[in-house]
C-alpha cells in the first residue's frame, strides 16, 4: 500500500498506473482485520503502533488528509480520531516469593506527534543515544537511595546543587564542562549524592560528544564506572521486587554503554549492524550483564513484543543484537507524543480502508480473489548481452469471479466507519452461495480451490512488479527465483518466520471489577502461552453490540510453536488443527493464569468465571442449560496465524545480511516490499513495512528521496 | 502484489485465457539506484529534502511543528529524568512502607531487617565509591592533552608522549605489519584498522575483558622493525581466558583508527 500510495501521488501527475492483485477479499496481510458478529473487531493479533513509526504515521496522516472524511458522519474522520496515545507499558515477572509481580510504567509524553515534519537536526546519532542512556542510568542510580527522600531541589545533604539534576549538560561547551569539573574537584562535591548526580550528568555530556574525546579514555572511563557499579551491585541485597528490577536495568544500561564504546560502534561505518551476528543476550553478556539481568522481565518483555522465538520455541529466543539495540533506542528515545499509539478500531478499518479509498480515488485498480502462484523469470538464454534478468510473467489462480464481471466492493459500513468484513461478501461472487456452503477459505494456504487461472505478461500487462507477499510465501510463489538465484535461496533459508496465536475475549464486567486496578495497559513477559495482553476496551465503542454491550475487551497473543515436520501442502485440515490448539491454550490460560492479572475473574485459581464472556451472536441461553462452562469460549475469537503470508518475520542473529533490499536491481523490473526486506529497520513491524514500501517506490520512480525515508540512514 | 504501468493502462484480462492486449515493442527497465543500502556511520543525518509536505500545511494543525526535533528529544529526556525523580519518590515511599512492615512484623523479621539495613548501607557506600571513581576519571580527562587542546585552543600537547622520530624515520610509508605474540595461551588476534591508516605510529593503551575482575592486557606495542610495523603482544601466564578488546589510536593525535581484539583460550600451556 505504501508503494502504491507513493507512486500515485498527485505530484507525479499520473505517471504510474497501479493495479493491486490481492489474495481473498481484504487488504492488509498480517495487519488485516475484519468485522464479525455484532460488528466486533477480529484481528490477526495485537497491533500497537510505536511513537517512533515516523514513516507509517506520516503516510497515514497524509492519507487521512486526502480522504477528507466528514466528522459529522464518520467518527474516524481524522487520524487523531483513529489513534490515541497509550503511555502505559507493563511487564510481568516472577516474584521473589512466588506468583507474579506486575510492573506498570508510565512514559511521559514526548513533544510533537509522530509524522510531524522534521528539521535538519539529527536525533539518530549514537552519541546522543548514549547521552540519554547515561541520563537514564543517573535516574536509576538515584532511585537506589532509599535511606532518605532525595530532594532534587536541595539534594540529600542539604546543599544546593549548582546545576539542577534534570539540566542538560549536553548543551555545555567543553569550557563549561571543564569549569564544572573544576568546581566539583575543588569542593569535593562528588562524595555527596548531589555531586555524584552532577558527575553522572557530565558523563552524559561526554558521551553525547564522544567524538571530542579520545576513544581509550572513553572506554577506560566507561569500563571503570561499570566495574565499580557492578562490584557494588553484586553485594546489594534486593529486599523487594521493585529494587531488584531496578538493579537489573542498571546492569543492562551499563552493559550497553560499555558495549557501544568497546565494540567501536560510535565510529563503525556499519553502525549497530556491526554486532548483528551476536544474539542480543550474548552481546550483553559479553559486556558484563549478569544472568539475572539477562533473564529479567524487562529483557523477556522486549523479546515477547518482537515474538523473537525461533520456530516459536520459548526456549530459543533469538534477536540480532544490533537491530535489538536500534529498536530499543528508537522505542525509548525517539518516540513522539506517546511511546505507544493504539487504534480505536481494527487495523483494517483504521489503516487499510482509508488507504483503499484514497487509492481508488487516484485510479488504482484492485483485483481481489487473486492468488499468486508463480513469478516466472525470463529465459536466461534469450537475454541480450548486458541485459539483466527480469520477470516475464505472473501466474495467478483466480479464486472467484465477481457477479456480472464488475468490480468487487470490499467494504461494509459499521457505525459510520467503512470497514472490512471478517468474511467475503459471497453475494457478490459467482456461485457465491455454493462457495459459502463449501466453506471456502480464500486466505488459507491449504485451500487451493479456484475458478480460473490468468497470466500477466511483461510489456503487455505490466512493466514493473512490486512483490509484496510475506517472505513466508516466497518459496511457494518464487520457485524459479529461489532455484536460480543463490541470494534468494539464502534469504529464504535464513530469514525465518514464526507462527503466532491470538485470542480476543469480550467481558461482561469492566476491568476494575475483575480486579485490575491499573489504567488500561499493554503488558508483556507474562506467562506462556499468552505472554502479551492489551486492554482494548476502548474499541468496544466502535463495535455494534445490542444492549447491554460488553464492558471490557482483552487481546492476547504469543508465538505458536511450529511442528517438527512442515505440514504437507495438501493438508487442508492443518489450520483447523492449529486453531483448535490455540483454543485449548486459551481455555487453559483463562482457567490457570488469568487470576494473576484479574483476581476476580475466577471463582478460584483453575476455575474461570465463564459467565463473564459476552456472546456476540445474541443467542439467548436455553432455560435447561447448565451453569456456564468452557463451552462459552466458543463465542469468543481466536486464531492460529500459520499461513505463510500470516507468519511474523524474525530478526535472528546472523540472518539480517541475507535480507535483500527493495533497491536491489538484479531483476530490473522487479522490486520487493515488506518488513522482511533489508529496509533499514530490519524487524517485523508496520514501520519496517512502510519504509520498505517507500524504498520500493524509490526503486521504480526515484521518489521519495532516500533522505526522506525517515530513519533509513540510521546508525 | 502490485504491478505498475507508467503510461495509460491497457484493459485487464477478464477471464481465463483471454489476452486482449497487443504486445508493446520493448519492456521498460528500472534505473540503478544511487545506492542500495543505508548510511550507518556517525555522520548520518536525515532531512526533509523533497518531502511532499514541504511548503504544505501541517498535516495536523494541532501538532507543534515549530519546535526543532533536537529540542523535542531533549525535552523527552528531561521529562524522563523528572519522571525518574517521581519514580524515586514513589520507591522511597514503598521502601519506607516495607521498612515499617518489617519493624511491625515481629522478632522473626529481624534477619530481614538487618538485610534491609545492609542494603541501605551498601547503597550509600556505592555513591561514595562512585564519587571517587568519577573524581579519578574526570581528573584523567582534565589531564588529557586532547581535552586541554579543546578547552584551550592553541595549547601545546603537554604531557603527550613525544613522537618517536626514529620510528617515523624508519617506518616512512610502511604498509606491512608483522604480529608477535608472546603467550603460553592459545591466542587469536583480530586487528581492524580504518582504511588509509598509517602503520608508522600506532598505540593501544590496554585491552579489557568483559569481566571486570580480569586484569587488562597492557603489554602491547607497535614499533618499526626493519621496514615493517611490528605489533607485539605479551600475555602473562595467569591471564584469565576470554575476549580482550581495545582501541588502536594514532600515537600523535590520539585519534582512534581501529580496534584490536585478542581471544585467549583456556589455561596456559606448560
Amino acid at each position: 500500500m505504501a508503494t502504491a500510495f507513493e507512486l500515485t501521488r498527485p505530484e507525479l501527475r499520473g505517471q504510474y498506473r497501479v493495479t493491486v492483485y490481492q489474495l481473498g477479499w481484504r487488504l492488509g496481510g498480517k495487519g488485516a482485520s475484519g468485522r464479525g458478529p455484532s460488528g466486533r473487531i477480529e484481528e490477526h493479533g495485537l497491533h500497537v503502533w510505536l511513537g517512533f513509526y515516523e514513516n507509517a504515521f506520516r503516510l497515514l496522516r497524509q492519507c487521512y488528509r486526502e480522504l477528507g472524511r466528514d466528522p459529522g458522519t464518520c467518527p474516524l474522520a481524522d487520524w487523531r480520531d483513529a489513534f490515541f496515545p497509550d503511555a502505559h507499558v507493563g511487564m510481568a515477572g516472577a516474584a521473589r516469593n512466588g506468583g507474579w509481580v506486575l510492573w506498570s510504567s508510565f512514559f511521559p509524553p514526548g513533544k510533537g506527534l509522530p509524522g510531524d515534519p522534521l528539521t535538519a537536526h539529527n536525533p539518530f546519532a549514537l552519541g546522543s543515544y548514549l547521552g540519554r542512556t547515561a541520563a537514564l542510568l543517573r535516574s536509576l542510580v538515584l532511585s537506589l537511595n532509599t535511606r532518605q527522600k532525595f530532594d532534587p531541589e536541595r539534594g540529600a545533604d542539604g546543599s544546593v546543587p549548582q546545576t539542577r539534576p534534570g539540566e542538560d549538560h549536553g548543551r555545555l561547551s567543553p569550557d563549561e564542562v571543564a569549569r564544572h569539573i573544576v568546581r566539583l574537584l575543588r569542593h569535593g562535591l562528588m562524595a555527596t549524592a548531589v555531586g555524584l548526580i552532577e558527575a553522572l550528568a557530565l558523563l552524559e555530556s561526554v558521551l553525547k560528544s564522544a567524538g571530542s574525546y579520545p576513544r581509550p579514555l572513553l572506554l577506560e572511563f566507561a569500563e571503570g564506572l561499570a566495574a565499580n557499579l557492578r562490584r557494588q551491585l553484586e553485594n546489594l541485597v534486593a529486599t523487594d521486587d521493585e529494587t531488584r528490577c531496578k538493579l537489573e536495568i542498571i546492569d543492562l544500561v551499563v552493559a550497553i554503554i560499555v558495549g557501544v564504546i568497546r565494540f567501536g560502534l560510535l565510529w563503525d561505518p556499519r553502525g549497530l549492524d556491526a554486532i548483528n551476528d551476536y544474539e542480543c543476550r550474548e552481546w550483553l553478556r559479553l559486556n558484563g550483564a549478569s544472568e539475572r539481568s539477562l533473564n529479567s522481565s524487562f529483557v523477556r518483555g522486549l523479546y515477547d513484543l518482537a515474538l523473537a522465538y525461533e520456530d516459536g520455541d520459548p526456549d530459543r529466543p533469538g534477536l540480532a543484537a544490533g537491530q535489538a539495540l536500534r529498536g530499543s533506542l528508537r522505542m525509548f528515545f525517539t518516540y513522539r507524543g506517546s511511546i505507544f499509539w493504539k487504534m480505536r478500531g481494527g487495523m483494517g478499518d483504521v489503516v487499510f480502508a482509508p488507504f483503499y479509498e484514497v487509492l481508488r480515488r487516484r485510479g488504482v485498480q484492485f483485483r481481489f480473489f487473486h492468488r499468486l502462484e508463480n513469478v516466472r523469470l525470463c529465459d536466461a538464454s534469450r537475454l541480450m548481452p548486458g541485459e539483466r534478468p527480469y520477470v516475464e510473467a505472473l501466474e495467478f489462480d483466480v479464486q472467484a469471479h465477481v457477479q456480472g464481471g464488475g468490480e468487487y466492493q470490499p467494504l461494509v459500513t459499521i457505525k459510520g466507519v467503512p470497514c472490512w468484513p471478517a468474511q467475503p461478501d459471497f453475494e457478490q461472487l459467482q456461485d457465491g452461495t455454493a462457495m459459502r456452503e463449501d466453506g471456502r477459505d480464500f486466505e488459507s494456504h491449504w485451500d487451493r480451490r479456484h475458478v480460473a487461472k490468468t497470466t500477466l505478461q511483461v510489456a503487455r500487462d505490466f512493466d514493473f512488479v512490486v512483490l509484496g507477499v510475506s517472505v513466508g510465501a516466497i518459496p511457494h510463489v518464487c520457485r524459479e527465483l529461489v532455484a536460480r538465484d543463490p541470494r534468494w535461496r539464502d534469504m529464504v533459508a535464513h530469514v525465518k518466520t514464526v507462527a503466532s496465536q491470538a485470542c480476543q475475549i469480550w467481558l461482561n464486567e469492566p476491568m476494575e471489577q475483575l480486579g485490575w486496578d491499573e489504567p488500561p495497559i499493554t503488558l508483556s513477559s507474562f506467562v506462556k502461552p499468552f505472554d502479551t495482553w492489551a486492554d482494548m476496551s476502548h474499541a468496544l465503542a466502535e463495535e455494534d453490540w445490542p444492549e447491554p454491550p460488553p464492558q471490557a475487551l482483552a487481546y492476547f497473543c504469543n508465538v505458536l510453536r511450529d511442528p517438527d515436520e512442515e505440514p504437507d501442502g495438501a493438508d487442508a485440515e492443518y489450520p483447523k488443527r492449529r486453531a483448535t490448539e490455540v483454543k485449548e491454550n486459551a481455555v487453559a490460560f483463562l482457567n490457570d493464569a488469568i487470576h494473576h492479572l484479574w483476581p476476580r475473574a475466577v471463582h478460584s485459581p483453575g476455575r474461570f468465571r465463564w459467565e463473564l464472556l459476552a456472546d456476540a451472536s445474541g443467542a439467548e441461553a436455553r432455560p435447561d442449560a447448565g451453569p456456564p462452562d468452557e463451552a462459552c469460549f466458543d463465542t469468543q475469537y481466536w486464531r492460529a496465524n500459520v499461513n505463510p503470508t500470516d507468519r511474523y518475520v524474525l530478526a535472528l542473529p546472523g540472518s539480517l545480511q541475507y535480507r535483500i533490499s527493495p533497491l536491489d536491481n538484479t531483476y530490473d523490473n522487479l522490486t520487493i516490499a515488506g518488513d522482511w526486506t533489508d529496509c533499514g529497520f530490519n524487524e517485523g513491524c508496520v514501520e519496517a513495512a512502510v519504509m520498505s514500501g517507500r524504498l520500493a517506490a524509490h526503486a521504480i520512480a526515484q521518489t521519495p528521496a532516500l533522505e526522506d525515508i525517515i530513519g533509513y540512514d540510521h546508525p | 502484489m502490485a504491478t505498475t504501468i507508467p503510461e495509460p493502462a491497457p484493459h485487464e484480462p477478464r477471464g481465463p485465457g483471454e489476452t486482449p492486449h497487443e504486445a508493446k515493442p520493448e519492456r521498460l527497465r528500472r534505473e540503478d539506484p544511487k545506492r542500495s543500502s543505508p548510511i550507518r556511520n556517525a555522520t548520518t543525518y536525515f532531512r526533509d529534502s523533497h518531502s511532499w509536505d514541504e511548503g504544505a500545511p501541517d498535516p495536523d494543525p494541532r501538532g507543534d511543528t515549530k519546535v526543532p526535533l533536537s529540542e523535542t528529544l531533549d525535552d523527552v529526556i528531561t521529562h524522563g529524568v523528572h519522571l525518574g525523580y517521581k519514580v524515586i519518590e514513589e520507591h522511597i515511599l514503598k521502601g519506607q512502607r516495607a521498612a515499617r512492615q518489617l519493624r511491625q512484623s515481629g522478632p522473626e523479621a529481624e534477619a530481614e531487617r538487618s538485610e534491609l539495613d545492609a542494603f541501605v548501607d551498601q547503597a550509600q557506600r556505592l555513591y561514595q565509591d562512585l564519587g571517587t571513581l568519577c573524581f579519578d576519571a574526570i581528573e584523567t580527562l582534565v589531564r588529557s592533552p586532547v581535552l586541554l587542546r579543546i578547552i584551550q585552543p592553541g595549547a601545546p600537547l603537554q604531557g603527550a608522549d613525544p613522537p618517536d622520530t626514529a620510528r617515523d624515520a624508519a617506518a616512512g610509508s610502511t604498509t606491512r605489519l608483522a604480529i608477535e605474540i608472546v603467550s603460553r595461551h592459545r591466542t587469536r588476534v583480530d586487528l581492524r584498522l580504518d582504511a588509509g591508516t598509517h602503520l608508522r605510529a600506532l598505540r593501544v593503551h590496554a585491552l579489557h575483558a568483559p569481566d571486570p575482575n580480569a586484569p587488562p592486557l597492557t603489554a602491547i606495542t607497535f614499533r618499526p622493525d626493519r621496514g615493517t610495523a611490528l605489533l607485539a603482544v605479551s600475555v602473562p601466564d595467569p591471564q584469565p581466558a576470554g575476549l580482550y578488546s581495545g582501541v588502536v589510536v594514532d600515537a600523535e593525535s590520539n585519534e582512534p583508527v581501529g580496534t584490536l581484539t585478542l581471544l585467549i583460550a583456556g589455561s596456559a600451556e606448560p
